[in-house]
């Protein structure tokens, strides 16, 4: 039964009545609790209990003694109990009755409750109608119920605020809008991930926790309320949840982001992003702060040159970057004219911390000179495959950096042979992937570094033409798991990972390994590897690899595909050859994770 | 306006085909008013009425305790359209004002139907039932005899009274027997022994009746 096809007056108009009748039974639960607890209190008051002894002789209700022949009290047909004359309750005299007829003060009671309480109606009923709700639950209410659930979903907005341009967001948000059970979940599924990445921020995080459990008893005190009000009341409670969901995530990534590019030393780099994103996740009004940051800083135009020289040691594996200096650069604060420059490079295949280097600061000029040399040590075929990424900031002791620009280099275009400085121009940041978008989410990387071995120590080990020993099949690949980046971020995500590695030889042999779990922080001497053992040199040729990335959670009892990554031996040629040439010698490589392959999935 | 003090919660409810007084009815029990318009019921409605019941002795005569008795009076729409939701609400009450119109036979075929319509959606088989006969001071229109009410009502096992909204006859008296009948039950349902079956002489009130709704049926 619903209301759907009456006419929406006349849905308001009999919920209205239900309303009214919904208050009505609150009036009355609160007065059968009120006669239970009284019930309750009687029962104790006067009952024997197995803690105590007492004698056959007494009254189960009073504990006057009972005579054997005069006043010798008779058993309740209730309880059971002997009772003394003056604990009965009916009959006109309890003395001469017959047991039937009355009933001990307790037995009495508990009948009266029954009574008034319109247990006996509900018993009754009952009996007719199998309870399969609650056994309290009137019509009206389920009505109500069910009615408030629909009212509610039509009311919230069916699109997410406008001020949320993340993609992830929309994406996460839409789930917590059906339902209030997905509210809390997706409330856990919050906090889960907060509590995983950023545990430094004990602060926010308690504030953000302390926003999202009012905001939780606000909707719970509504849900007494009338129809509107608790709808509305929930559909704020989506908003909020959208809002600080959104920042949180999107602060999050942006503060990690922002943090690596300005270079602040580390101290300065936990307190400052901190502030801002405080504010952020507490203040509605300020949504898009952190984003516009990114914007406001590349909105001056940005002007001057950078002029690096580049030059890389085959030998050494060697390449070193000479920043020279720069030329016209913006004040970064054109009122004051200040500009404290420094220069920071990054090798683009590897954007972690490692590949950070940075130049001195030069103060007050736009014109600096560095003359530095900045150094790396990269294979060369993986240098092939990287961007140099050189930007300017401008560093201050209390305020955040200023972006000044920044240029792009392919290394894949270089020559290695030019080694004179040359200069770029700068630009305004680009984004870094080519979606763009404000959440910038980087590719995820699975970085592995391997090497090519025998299985056991022989004699041919030292020789480098390896055809000689392609037959042998006693080879063994290492695959030491170094390392994943960017991997997809979920909720629940425990940040263990584990990889299961599954190497395909030209013969269509298969070979199997798994790794053992990578734990999030832990820098352990015994990095998991995957080991794949019995092969010949030839069949390496054109072998491919693939690896797939798991998240070991202990919560779930399946384990989370978080994505896989191929190393196929034909498509890299060149440095698979490199590997194949030189055994025992380790070679690193950074592998595009993709998400689709849930077909190899075992 | 309503609080926490009184004895009993009795919810008893009104049905009966459309337009045969049961809102101005229940309107002249709770306020003493009368209302001559006709505004249709949409859906359901209820009216609340404290009163003092005096529990009569077990050998019938009066002047036992007195309780606090908190009617909820349940209002039903007669129309066709809100029968689904209306029947649904036969369930929560304790007893039933089952009405229909004096001065419209057909009212008065339709009581049959109400009357196993009660059988199937009410708390139990044989619920308290009291028929109503209502606009008794149209006397120049009636349609339905006394005694033909009379005789469907004792087939029924249930008692019958003539009343009028309008003039406040019998209005009272018919609710205050309804409420009797169901504190009466209450205290049957308590006292008997729970593995007897629930029959009693409640039982005989719609047994018999039966094999003749079977016949006009047909």
């Amino acid at each position: 039964m619903d209301l759907s096809l009456l006419q929406t007056l006349e849905r308001q108009k009999i919920l209205q009545v239900l309303q009214r009748d919904k208050m009505l039974r609150t009036i009355e639960e609160e007065r059968i609790r009120r006669m239970k607890q009284d019930l309750q209190e009687t029962r104790r008051r006067g009952a024997k209990t197995f803690s105590r002894q007492y004698s056959e002789r007494t009254c189960a209700r009073c504990q006057r003694p009972l005579g054997k022949f005069w006043n010798s009290g008779s058993v309740c047909h209730g309880c059971s109990h002997r009772i003394c004359s003056r604990c009965r309750v009916g009959g006109t005299s309890p003395a001469t009755m017959s047991a039937a007829e009355w009933r001990c003060t307790v037995c009495h009671a508990y009948r009266d409750v029954r009574v008034r309480s319109g247990e006996w109606f509900l018993e009754e009923r009952a009996k007719k109608f199998p309870i399969t709700t609650g056994r309290h639950d009137t019509v009206g209410e389920k009505l109500l119920k069910s009615y408030s659930m629909l009212s509610n979903i039509s009311i919230v907005p069916p699109t997410p605020p406008p001020y949320l341009d993340c993609p992830i967001l929309s994406r996460s948000g839409d789930s917590c809008l059906s339902h209030t059970t997905f509210f809390t979940k997706s409330v856990e599924d919050l906090m889960v991930s907060f509590t995983s990445h950023i545990k430094k921020i004990s602060k926010s995080q308690n504030d953000v926790r302390g926003d999202q459990a009012e905001r939780l008893t606000v909707g719970k005190s509504s849900a007494i309320a009338y129809t509107t009000q608790k709808s509305l009341s929930d559909t704020d409670i989506n908003k909020s949840l959208h809002l600080t969901r959104g920042h949180s995530l999107s602060s999050l990534l942006h503060w990690s982001k922002e943090s690596d590019q300005e270079g602040l030393s580390p101290g300065a780099e936990e307190d400052l992003p901190l502030s801002a994103f405080g504010t952020c996740s507490g203040n509605r009004g300020s949504s898009s702060s952190i984003t516009d940051c990114g914007a406001s800083d590349s909105s001056p135009s940005v002007t001057g040159e950078l002029e690096l020289a580049l030059d890389y040691h085959n030998i050494t594996s060697c390449l070193q970057v000479t920043v020279n200096g720069c030329r016209n650069l913006r004040y970064a604060d054109a009122k004051k004219k200040k500009c404290n420059p420094y220069v920071k490079i990054y090798l683009e295949r590897d954007r972690a911390q490692a590949s950070k280097r940075k130049t001195s600061v030069k103060r007050n000029t736009t014109n600096p000179v560095y003359n530095e040399v900045l150094q790396y040590q990269i294979e060369r075929p993986l240098l092939c495959a990287s961007t140099l990424r050189a930007s300017v900031w401008h560093s201050s002791n209390l305020k955040r950096k200023v972006f000044l620009g920044e240029t792009l280099i392919p290394l894949e275009a270089w020559s290695f042979q030019e080694t004179t400085s040359a200069r770029y121009p700068l630009c305004s940041k680009r984004p870094m992937s080519p979606e763009g978008g404000a959440v910038e989410q980087e590719k995820a990387e699975l970085r592995v570094r391997l090497k090519l071995g025998p299985t056991c120590q022989t004699s041919s080990i030292s020789q480098t033409h390896g055809l000689d020993i392609a037959s042998h099949g006693n080879h063994r690949l290492t695959v030491i798991i170094k390392g994943a980046k960017n991997l997809p971020m979920r909720a629940n995500t425990s940040q263990n990972i584990y990889v299961k590695g599954c190497l395909t030889l030209s013969r269509g042999r298969t070979v199997g390994s798994s790794s053992s779990t990578l734990r999030k922080g832990s820098c352990s001497s015994d990095p998991p590897q995957l080991l794949f053992d019995g092969l010949s040199r030839a069949e390496l040729a054109d072998c491919v690899l693939v690896m797939d990335v798991w998240d070991h959670t202990h919560l779930t009892l399946t384990d989370r595909p978080l994505g896989g990554a191929r190393l196929d031996a034909n498509k890299i040629g060149l440095p698979w050859l490199t590997v194949l040439r030189t055994p025992n010698k380790w070679y690193d490589f950074s592998l595009p994770l993709v998400a689709n392959f849930n077909s190899r999935r075992t | 306006m309503t609080d926490g003090d009184y004895d009993y919660l009795i919810k008893l409810l009104a049905l009966g085909d459309s337009g045969v007084g049961k809102t101005t009815f229940l309107y002249r029990y709770t306020d003493n008013k009368f209302n001559p318009k006709f505004i249709t019921t949409v859906g359901i409605d209820f009216r609340e009425k404290r009163v003092v019941y005096t529990a009569s002795n077990p050998n019938g005569t009066p002047g036992g305790k007195t309780f606090k008795v908190h009617l909820q009076l349940w209002d039903t729409a007669g129309q066709e359209r809100f029968r689904s939701l209306t029947t649904a609400f036969f369930r929560d009450a304790m007893g039933f004002l089952l009405m229909f119109d004096l001065t419209s036979q057909q009212s008065f075929l339709n009581v049959r139907n109400w009357m196993s319509q009660l059988q199937a959606n009410a708390y139990c088989e044989n619920p308290d039932i009291v028929l109503v006969g209502n606009k008794a001071d149209l006397a120049d229109q009636r349609e339905v005899q006394e005694k033909q009410a009379k005789e469907l009502a004792d087939k029924y096992g249930i008692p019958y009274f003539e009343t009028s909204a309008a003039t406040g006859v019998e209005v009272d008296k018919a609710v205050i027997t309804l409420l009797d009948l169901v504190m009466k039950r209450m205290e049957q349902c308590v006292d008997k022994p729970p593995a007897e079956p629930a029959n009693g002489n409640g039982a005989t009130k719609l047994s018999p009746a039966q094999p003749n709704e079977k016949k006009c049926a047909c």
